[in-house]
């Protein structure tokens, strides 16, 4: 697979003059021959680009085919969809303007668009304005063969009109919220849609009446920008995005099976709501030799999530083909199949566009459209007749010659002119009238009416003379300059490559076989298909997706290695044992309830014991070790047997075990070692090589959880007291604290999840909506970030425009994981104080600073401290922003080497050098101006040693 | 979404002096019918902070407007001497053409005019007062384009007046692949 982002696709702020800012694109859509692909973003245009410069290097380079083909400029709000005809002659876009228009090629419509730079040497053109819906437009699809068109928009209604004539047929108003989602079926019998009203409903197409309400998938599905949905190419199901299972707390996207309308199967394994659905357009095969029944029939589809990551699916296998995470800085919004189904483009609000392009033989089993033509004859499903005299078919011999579009033909005949289709188009002279301003004589009006209203039939050629002079001037520039830039996105593109070539082509993502997806841990005969494990069922997932894309295809390699060594090895103990798979069962109920999962998130007894459940005794538990394939895992015994753990490298060789006296609880694992936690109250600390690296410890109460990282392990108690270590230096972080004085004694406070982080610093997230950790120096609890923030504050998560903050560190997650488990009220409603704003973001950006530091996040910290003194700029708080240079300056006459009490780095980052990027911020502010300049000029001082 | 576009807009007399009639020609594109009159406004902004000075030049209607390309050519009257502050009269000052329905401005189009005298030792010497009939313009070719959302309550479609018959009609759509820079470089300017 080939994979690029090319950075020259992209809407503009053009009010922004000479920098260029990206905006969020919100859709793609390719042409169904595959050369060009549409684009609709917030800048309120549709663009058309060339795919040949994105698939091809040299054709990148050399500017051939020119890569932005057209840009059309008549909406008046964002553009949230953007829908190729299957016949390609039209293109269908819908906006916030409440607007869809069809578009249609016109040859003479090529050049310099006015008032822009642009140059459209495609042109399109404005073939009818679809007025309807009476709020923005959402989604939009053609039906098999462009019989229909379906729109759909925030107006709750779904508008049926004809392919054909474009006029509208019918209005589907039984959607109670806004309908954000709308696709057909191929066989032509149904058209489904996806609402905020928590539904999927399939109507028929024969009288537009509701076949079936699927809500089950969806009752806690969260609010989302889209909910686009997608229909097999073998009409047998519908992938419906933004479904979520385990009552709200695992995003999935639900496949309904046609006829039974019911979601037995799930898609599991993005970490925030799922956006969008796109099948492959081509039916697959499970084996290629037989033939096209439905049993021997699976399809490919793509979902694009809010967690930034595109995942695709072969429908026969459990584990997706690809997972593309971190490839883009924000949501994915929309995803576009190939006709071939070999190319798949997706967008993102981050403004940037990418291209996932396969070999045939990467997409197993793949048949030709003829296949799915045949299959879908099987459905006998007859289509109502068309209008008379209309037809979409175009007889082979008049391909090149098209007739004039009937709008022209109208014009045409009614006012006598001949127009030659590729010379230029017909222009109606009108002739202007002086405005009567005191309209006194309004009678005199309609006289001069009939003669300005006749528009002159004749052409006119010198109208068009005035361009010319600077068309050559600056044409092309738009092109030109999109060609040199530096693809900034792919620059933050994980997994970086080794030596990635300076352009934006890159061969960065395998197909992911090997760990940790692939583990299937749910129980047998759930029909869940998961992506990656899941906390309830107690696996621990320390390795993060991006690192296993990196180390997918190596990590394999180097397993198939020590495979073949094992003979000459030395013995461990139990290293030859045959490693077989364990059902997961739970034996015993853990103390919560087991109602919320491992952590009892809804137990109701007020006590500090009922809320900090004790898992589950399951038979099979398991860690994997960050970075590598390596696994440590537990067994209980069902009845008679041994409490066993065993260390596996690369997922396969077992490399040592332990028995235990105790049934185990929990699991930890870090790069440095490896953790179990007992029934009994102990804890076993183990090296890789199954060495005690500590005595064993023992709590005297069940943990209630267990967290590594690094040298660090943190175990919470089931009694509420939590505790660290540092297994390198075989010490306590600090003495055991309670967590009672955070969880208080409301019993609907409750323990969301426990981390530590790889400094020992304890992250404890609440329901109430607060994250704490525990200063060992200030000997207290402190909080690192909290809801109340979300209520004013600018820079909070979510909130944040700009992707600066999407770069994902410790304390971004934790402000999105608040937002998910503890929405913010919306106060938009709340009349606030003037200052309320202000305050609550400077408090917020101080609060996050403070905890940037506690936690280690070099990375938040500069973030934020940027953030912060731009926000002090904004408002002009000289003094603040004196104080704060003083903090970072230091004792001005400090020189290195020179001890004075003042540590001159924070974080690892040199405070001075921290202070430039500051001023260079209050340079550019009116008041601090002149106070950055001294600073400026002070610092350029002290750095020459005067 | 706008029912007219703005395609172009040539001024036909430019450079000029400072006292001939402003005389120009506007293409847009309509795509719905509009029943009432478009209202077009050319206004002379000698000074920007200060709305009071600024001149109306023009103002003309056009209409009824077909679905189509459309053009129309109109004459706006030189500012008033007397209106503009002395120290405005020369450099730069801002030439606006407005475009109303009912109304309604759903654009707003900007030009900087030049203002200086035909010859280089008025330039230099500046004489008191301002010699108007020695004054020549020039309009910058660029505009600045603002478009604005408005009601064009458009009344719903007339059965019978049929926009599209099908695809079969529209022009068939080649590959990008085989499109060249070359052949967009040669056409002609904006929006033939």
């Amino acid at each position: 697979m080939k994979f690029t982002k090319p950075a020259w696709v992209m809407h503009k702020d053009s009010s922004m003059r000479g920098e260029s800012k990206r905006l969020s694109i919100f859709s793609v859509h390719v042409h169904p021959d595959g050369s060009r692909i549409a684009t609709g973003g917030l800048d309120a245009k549709v663009r058309i680009w060339s795919t040949k410069p994105m698939l091809n290097e040299a054709s990148e380079r050399s500017g051939r085919p020119p890569k932005s083909l057209c840009t059309l400029t008549m909406h008046t709000g964002p553009v949230l969809v953007v829908r190729w005809a299957h016949s390609g002659r039209w293109l269908a876009s819908g906006s916030d303007d409440e607007i869809v228009m069809i578009w249609d090629l016109d040859p003479t419509a090529k050049g310099r668009v006015w008032g822009s730079d642009e140059v459209n040497v495609e042109g399109w053109k404005p073939l009818k304005r679809l007025p309807g819906h009476e709020s923005d437009v959402t989604d939009i699809a053609w039906s098999p063969e462009d019989r229909y068109l379906a729109t759909a928009g925030l107006d709750s209604q779904v508008l049926i009109w004809c392919g054909y004539t474009l006029e509208r047929l019918h209005k589907i108003d039984q959607h109670q919220g806004f309908v954000k989602g709308v696709c057909w079926d191929p066989v032509g019998e149904f058209l489904a849609t996806g609402s905020d009203d928590r539904s999927v409903r399939i109507w028929r197409t024969t009288d537009w009446s509701l076949e079936a309400e699927v809500r089950k998938p969806f009752e806690h599905s969260p609010g989302t920008f889209f909910r686009r949905l997608s229909w097999s190419p073998d009409g047998a199901h519908i992938t419906a995005s933004n479904a979520t299972n385990n009552e709200g707390y695992v995003f999935i996207a639900a496949v309904i099976s046609r006829s039974t309308w019911t979601s037995e199967i799930s898609l599991v394994g993005h970490e925030n709501t799922v956006e969008v659905a796109a099948y492959n357009p081509h039916i697959f095969l499970r084996d290629s030799s037989q033939p096209v029944v439905a049993a021997n029939i699976c399809s490919v589809v793509a979902l694009g999530a809010d967690d930034r990551a595109v995942s695709i699916w072969q429908t026969k296998s459990a584990r997706p083909l690809i997972v593309a995470k971190e490839v883009f800085e924000r949501q994915i919004m929309d995803l576009s199949w190939s006709q071939d189904g070999l190319t798949l483009y997706a967008v993102s609000s981050d403004g940037t566009l990418a291209v996932f392009n396969f070999d045939t033989d990467e997409l197993e089993g793949i048949a030709p459209q003829s296949a799915q033509e045949q299959y879908l004859k099987k459905f006998g499903f007859v289509p109502p007749p068309l209008p008379t005299g209309f037809s979409h078919q175009v007889p082979q011999s008049s391909r090149m010659t098209p007739p004039p579009s009937p709008s022209r033909a109208q014009t045409q005949t009614e006012f006598g002119a001949t127009v030659n289709g590729t010379d230029g188009e017909q222009v109606n002279k009108l002739v202007a009238k002086r405005k009567n301003k005191k309209r006194i004589q309004p009678t005199l009006m309609p006289s001069s009416v009939p003669s300005a209203a006749v528009p002159s039939a004749s052409t006119a050629p010198s109208s068009f003379a005035g361009p010319v002079a600077y068309a050559g001037a600056s044409g092309g520039v738009g092109a030109a300059r999109a060609f040199g830039e530096v693809p900034s996105a792919s620059a933050s593109l994980p997994p970086p490559p080794s030596a990635r070539p300076p352009s934006s082509h890159a061969h960065a993502i395998s197909p992911l076989t090997s760990a940790p997806f692939g583990t299937t841990t749910s129980s047998f005969g759930d029909e869940d298909v998961e992506m990656f494990p899941l906390d309830k069922d107690t696996e621990v997932r320390i390795s993060s997706l991006d690192t296993s894309m990196q180390g997918g295809a190596k990590g394999k390699r180097r397993a198939e290695m020590n495979d073949g060594l094992v003979s000459a090895k030395p013995r461990t103990l139990g290293g030859d044992r045959v490693r077989e798979a364990v059902p997961v069962k739970e034996i015993v109920t853990g103390s919560g309830g087991g109602v919320g999962g491992g952590l009892g998130l809804f137990s109701g007894e007020p006590s500090l014991i009922s809320r900090l459940p004790v898992p589950s005794v399951l038979t099979y538990l398991k860690a994997t070790i960050e970075g590598t394939e390596d696994v440590f895992e537990g067994r209980n015994p069902e009845e008679d047997g041994a409490v066993e753990v065993l260390f596996a490298s690369g997922g396969k060789q077992t490399q040592w075990l332990d028995y235990l006296p105790s049934p185990i609880l929990a699991l930890a694992a870090t790069p440095m070692f490896c953790a179990v936690a007992m029934q009994d109250g102990s804890v076993n600390v183990y090296s890789h090589t199954g060495r005690r690296l500590m005595p064993t410890l023992s709590i005297g109460s069940a943990c209630s959880s267990l967290n590594a990282s690094r040298h660090f392990l943190m175990l919470l108690s089931c009694t509420g007291l939590l505790y660290v270590w540092n297994v390198k230096k075989q010490c306590a972080a600090f003495p055991p604290v309670s967590v009672s004085a955070i969880l208080g004694s409301s019993p609907n406070c409750t323990i969301i999840s426990t981390t530590v982080r790889p400094n020992g610093a304890p992250v404890i997230q609440l329901s109430n909506g607060v994250a704490h950790s525990y200063d060992t120096t200030l000997a207290t609890w402190i909080k690192l970030t909290e809801v109340w923030w979300a209520e004013g504050s600018d820079a909070w998560q979510g909130r944040q425009r700009t992707t600066q903050f999407a770069s994902r560190g410790v304390l971004s997650a934790l402000e999105s994981s608040i937002n998910e488990h503890t929405p913010p009220a919306d106060d938009a409603e709340k009349v606030r104080p003037t200052w309320w704003n202000a305050a609550l973001t400077l408090g917020h950006l101080e609060a996050r600073l403070h905890a940037a530091k506690v936690l280690d996040s070099p990375p938040e910290y500069k973030q934020t401290l940027l953030l912060y003194a731009k926000k002090i700029a904004d408002e002009g708080f000289r003094a603040k922003a004196e104080e704060l240079i003083r903090e970072l300056f230091g004792p001005v006459y400090w020189r290195p080497g020179r001890d004075e009490g003042w540590s001159p780095a924070t974080l690892g980052m040199s405070k001075r050098d921290l202070l430039k990027d500051v001023l260079a911020v209050f340079a550019r502010s009116k008041t601090l101006a002149k106070l950055a300049l001294d600073w400026q000029d002070m610092l350029k001082r002290a750095a020459n040693g005067e | 979404m706008s029912i007219v576009t703005i395609r172009n807009v040539e001024f036909l007399n430019n450079p000029a002096r400072f006292l001939d009639p402003y005389h120009f020609r506007v293409t847009f594109e309509c795509i719905a019918p509009l029943p009432e009159d478009l209202e077009w406004r050319l206004i002379y902004v000698s000074s920007p902070g200060n709305e009071e000075l600024d001149q109306e030049l023009d103002d003309c209607l056009v209409g009824p407007v077909p679905v189509g390309v459309n053009s129309f050519e109109f004459e706006g009257s030189p500012p008033s001497p007397d209106k503009i502050p002395p120290e405005d009269v020369l450099g730069v000052a801002a030439l606006i053409l407005t475009g109303s329905y009912k109304d309604q401005e759903f654009v707003r189009v900007g030009y900087y005019q030049n203002t200086e005298y035909d010859n280089e030792e008025m330039n230099e010497a500046q004489p008191e007062p301002i010699r108007f009939d020695r004054l020549v313009r020039d309009i910058n070719q660029k505009p600045r384009v603002t478009r604005f959302q408005i009601k064009w309550d458009v009344s719903p479609q007339r059965p019978g007046q049929v926009v599209a018959a099908g695809a079969v009609t529209s022009a068939a759509v080649p590959s990008a692949n085989d499109i060249d820079m070359a052949e967009a470089t040669d056409v002609n300017g904006a929006s033939s």
